[in-house]
């Protein structure tokens, strides 16, 4: 076969693959611009010549989009920035320091990464209850602020570091505060980066424990938010498909952004799955 | 700041169960470069990391100037390290790495310019402040480690092999700043080293180490000149000292040491031997003869431009023209008594 | 380093004991004590009537729980939505990496729409399907041939399929970026050398490309099993476990035993065996995650 035709042959198969793979997308953002009741109408519209953008807003209000984004947003950003803080502080002390039960601990960190949060749901709903927390924040946002396989890949990172980088800084005078934030931090942006992309992505798609915890508009997450969605009628589901865009699109700007950080997180962060 | 003697007094060092020194005694004097020299695992960059306060010592005292340091933190120690790997933070720009023990141990802004401008210029990288160190090759990494451990005016400069991940080249001409770096500063160096090469040209005075034991102390011609044992005369030198077992010469119970340059090809020579190899580094010749007796045993003789020099094969005599080192052969130690 | 002193032995221990309490303290509240709690309450037998004690009855619960249809029913369903969905995934990831590994104009576009599912939730992704698969006015469904009556979620033969392909078009994104990886590690040295020995094409692919990746393949494979046996939002999103219990799957199960019938023992002892599944099956990922580490070492 000619090279040629090969190469078309293979531009063949990746349209192909394309268009099945963003079509579910594509009639999406085709019926959020259609008015509800033509999105049954049959033979379907594939392109809408009067797109409507007020779906957009209709979602946003009368779907109540605005509150469960705003709530999601605050919720991941915490979530992130907490695990952030709390892994690279367990994982400084495990890369650099000595202490007793050193091993213990860590050994005890790794375990977490067996133990999936959907196993501890039941007790953890109580714990929630009982510190009069359910439907609000701290417990969206309070149970993932720690995480194992936070420790463990900052812990590798920070083990990379050359020993005698740290024998410099401590003959000029860096105490461990100051060589994290001076030194180890800037030097493992990247992995900073990936993990934050990795943490946020995980909070930002949650869904059995948001649906457990919260009970009203005001603290309910995006993911949990969509299922209030579901009961709209027929001939509103052009609200239906704008909220999923509302809800994705979050994401998909940070996918835009972060390419690379998210592959890196994503790929990093399958360890745990 | 003045610079300060260093010294250690009877340290130990063990790691679990395995010795890495054993009772070492060594004083830098102050002002003095001290070389340490020994091969690798000798103990010698230990007995550095216990000056500079990385590593404890088991049992010991370390003292920089009049005072105890074992319980005083590396940073409070006032003693500067240059690393092998050169450690230069490759996050922050020449001119923050030099700053950095400024930054620490802040240093105001005003002088920490000035005190920086100043280890520029000595080392000449004054033209590289702004970059970052991935983009210095190896010998302006180098250079910058150096200013960075002579910004800080400290009292004693530790340096851990800081020359060996430099081509030959530039090592020779390193060599030759580091010997003037040290005799503007007038700080103490302790410098490690593998490289007896180094070691004689730079140093005042050697300490050989093997197996975390002091061999011997002096200044590079003692050192060259008396080595202590037999594992000091074959590590000093290039090529080695040859040992040749005492019975060749009718003194039994003897190892007997001959520099390369204490042998001459001379008909009147009493040792007979065949050559087994010629080397030519164009000033001088290398040539390895194989002896007659009964174990063969190899002898490298050093030619300086002989008119006519030998060839592979030509059976030659031997004639001692330097001195005989003596050494018993079962404690290797030197016997001064045949002198 | 080793520290200088018993003084500043106990002070670097100190502070490494202030670095890991926030961690251990969150992992302690909200890992350790409720899986131990899990066991625990898995114990007790919940009246069928609110208001009356609770009757601790030990391991029999486990015993009678772990062989009752209610346990078995929903773990088949899992173990179905898992086959259903975890080697068709891998299949397609690794065949849109291949699609999109050669250099060629426009490849970017092409890996980025390769990957744009990511960008998805399930919940996101579940709520277009349950609307595209409207018996009535889903685009879907019209063109399945699926209109009117209950729809193909609500049909007990293709319910689970149809939100095993809901799954695994959510999945594609992540499942093309790791196979894509995979396949930018294989050296390309090997790729030549297999071509000059002869092997090109779909030979070479399956023959070289393959056996090389196999390690991603596996670690693909478990981690897809693991969030397999984890799929909850798909189902309460498309079918609530319905048709007549056909896609009630062992996390909705769990979940309904809990929240809808407020039985926490038998809850608490489905999610007990959850946990010794996701255990054994994460056991066999680290165990392969070492060999990954020292495989791409040797390389």
């Amino acid at each position: 076969m000619p090279t040629s035709v090969r190469t078309a042959l293979r531009y063949l198969v990746l349209v192909v693959i394309a268009v099945i793979v963003l079509f579910p997308i594509y009639i999406t953002l085709v019926n959020a611009l259609l008015p509800g009741q033509d999105i049954a109408k049959r033979p379907p519209t594939l392109f809408p010549l009067h797109p409507l953008w007020d779906s957009f807003s209709q979602a946003w209000t009368d779907g109540s989009l605005g509150p469960y984004l705003r709530t999601s947003a605050i919720v991941s950003i915490a979530t992130t920035l907490a695990a952030l803080a709390t892994s690279i502080l367990a994982a400084y002390a495990f890369a650099f320091l000595e202490f007793p039960l050193k091993r213990v601990l860590f050994a005890l960190c790794l375990a977490t990464l067996m133990v999936p949060a959907e196993v501890t749901i039941i007790p953890n709903y109580r714990t929630i209850q009982l510190f009069g927390w359910y439907d609000t924040y701290p417990a969206l946002i309070v149970p993932f602020v720690a995480s194992g396989i936070g420790i463990f890949l900052f812990r590798q990172s920070f083990r990379q570091l050359p020993r005698d980088l740290r024998d410099a800084a401590v003959l000029d005078g860096y105490g461990h505060w100051r060589f994290l934030g001076r030194v180890v931090l800037p030097l493992n942006r990247p992995m900073v980066g990936a993990f934050a992309i990795f943490a946020f992505l995980g909070s930002w798609n949650q869904y059995l424990w948001p649906l457990l915890v919260t009970n009203t508009n005001a603290r309910r997450t995006v993911q949990v938010g969509l299922k209030q969605l579901e009961g709209l009628n027929a001939d509103q589901q052009n609200i239906i498909f704008a909220g999923t865009i509302l809800a994705a699109l979050p994401i998909f700007v940070l996918l835009l952004l972060f390419q690379r950080q998210l592959v890196r997180g994503l790929t990093a962060g399958a360890v745990k799955g | 700041m003045a610079s300060a003697a260093v010294s250690l007094e009877a340290i130990e060092k063990r790691f679990g169960s395995t010795v890495a020194l054993v009772s070492l005694t060594l004083t830098a004097e102050a002002g003095e470069f001290l070389i340490l020299l020994g091969p690798s695992g000798c103990g010698k960059t230990t007995a550095l990391r216990i000056v500079a306060g990385l590593e404890a010592p088991t049992a010991g005292t370390v003292r920089i100037g009049d005072q105890v340091v074992n319980d005083v933190e590396p940073k409070d120690r006032d003693v500067a390290m240059v690393f092998q790997s050169y450690a230069l933070y490759p996050h922050l720009s020449v001119r923050r790495n030099i700053e950095f023990p400024l930054r620490a141990r802040r240093v105001a802004r005003d002088e920490r310019e000035q005190r920086v401008k100043e280890a520029a210029r000595s080392l000449q990288v004054e033209e590289l402040l702004e970059r970052k160190p991935g983009q210095l090759s190896g010998g302006q990494r180098q250079r910058v480690a150096l200013a960075r451990a002579i910004v800080r005016d400290p009292k004693a400069f530790l340096m851990d092999e800081p020359l060996s991940n430099l081509d030959a080249r530039l090592r020779v001409e390193m060599r030759a700043e580091l010997i003037d770096l040290h005799r503007t500063t007038g700080t103490t160096v302790i410098y490690v080293t593998h490289d007896q090469v180094e070691a004689m040209t730079m140093g005042d005075r050697i300490a050989i180490l093997k197996a975390g034991l002091l061999q011997q102390v002096g200044s590079p011609k003692e050192v060259h000149d008396r080595p202590a044992n037999e594992f000091v005369a074959s590590f000093i030198g290039s090529p080695p000292m040859n040992l040749l077992p005492g019975e060749l010469l009718g003194e039994p119970g003897l190892t007997i040491g001959v520099r390369p340059e204490a042998f001459s090809i001379d008909p009147e020579g009493t040792i007979g031997a065949r050559v087994t190899l010629v080397e030519s580094l164009g000033h001088e010749y290398h040539v390895a003869c194989r002896l007659r007796d009964a174990a063969g045993t190899l002898v490298m003789v050093r030619l300086s431009a002989p008119a006519v020099p030998p060839s592979i094969g030509d059976d030659v005599q031997l004639a001692f023209t330097g001195p005989l080192h003596r050494f018993d052969s079962v404690t290797g130690a030197r016997k001064e008594e045949a002198d | 380093m080793a520290a200088l002193g018993h003084k500043r032995r106990i002070r670097t221990a100190a502070l490494a004991y202030v670095m890991v309490l926030p961690a251990f303290a969150a992992f302690a509240v909200f890992v350790f004590y409720p899986l131990a709690k899990t066991f625990y309450l898995g114990m007790f037998r919940v009246p069928p009537f609110p208001g009356l004690p609770q009757k601790f009855v030990g391991l029999s619960q486990y015993t009678s729980v772990l062989s009752h249809s209610q346990f078995l029913e929903p773990l088949w369903d899992s173990t179905l939505l898992v086959i259903f969905t975890v080697p068709a995934g891998i299949a397609l990831g690794l065949g849109m990496a291949a699609a999109a590994h050669r250099q060629l104009p426009g490849m970017r576009i092409f890996r980025t729409i390769f990957s744009s599912t990511i960008a998805t939730s399930v919940a996101v992704a579940s709520v277009i399907f349950f609307t595209l698969l409207d018996p009535t006015t889903g685009l879907f469904a019209y063109w399945i041939g699926q209109r009117g009556g209950t729809g193909i979620l609500g049909n007990p033969t293709w319910a689970l399929p149809a939100v095993a392909v809901v799954s695994l078009w959510q999945n594609l994104g992540f499942s093309f970026i790791l196979m894509s990886a995979a396949l930018s590690s294989v050296p390309d040295e090997i790729l030549d050398a297999a071509a000059i020995d002869g092997a090109t094409g779909a030979r070479r692919f399956f023959k070289v490309t393959v056996p090389l990746i196999s390690p991603t393949l596996f670690f693909a494979a478990i981690i897809g099993v693991i969030s397999g046996f984890q799929t909850f939002g798909q189902i309460d999103l498309l079918t609530q476990g319905g048709p007549a219990g056909h896609t009630n799957v062992l996390l909705y199960q769990i979940y309904t035993t809990f929240y809808t019938n407020a039985d926490t023992g038998t809850a608490s002892v489905m999610a007990v065996a959850l946990f010794v599944l996701l255990v054994l099956l994460t056991l066999l990922q680290f165990v392969f995650v070492q060999r990954r580490v020292f495989y791409a070492d040797e390389r």
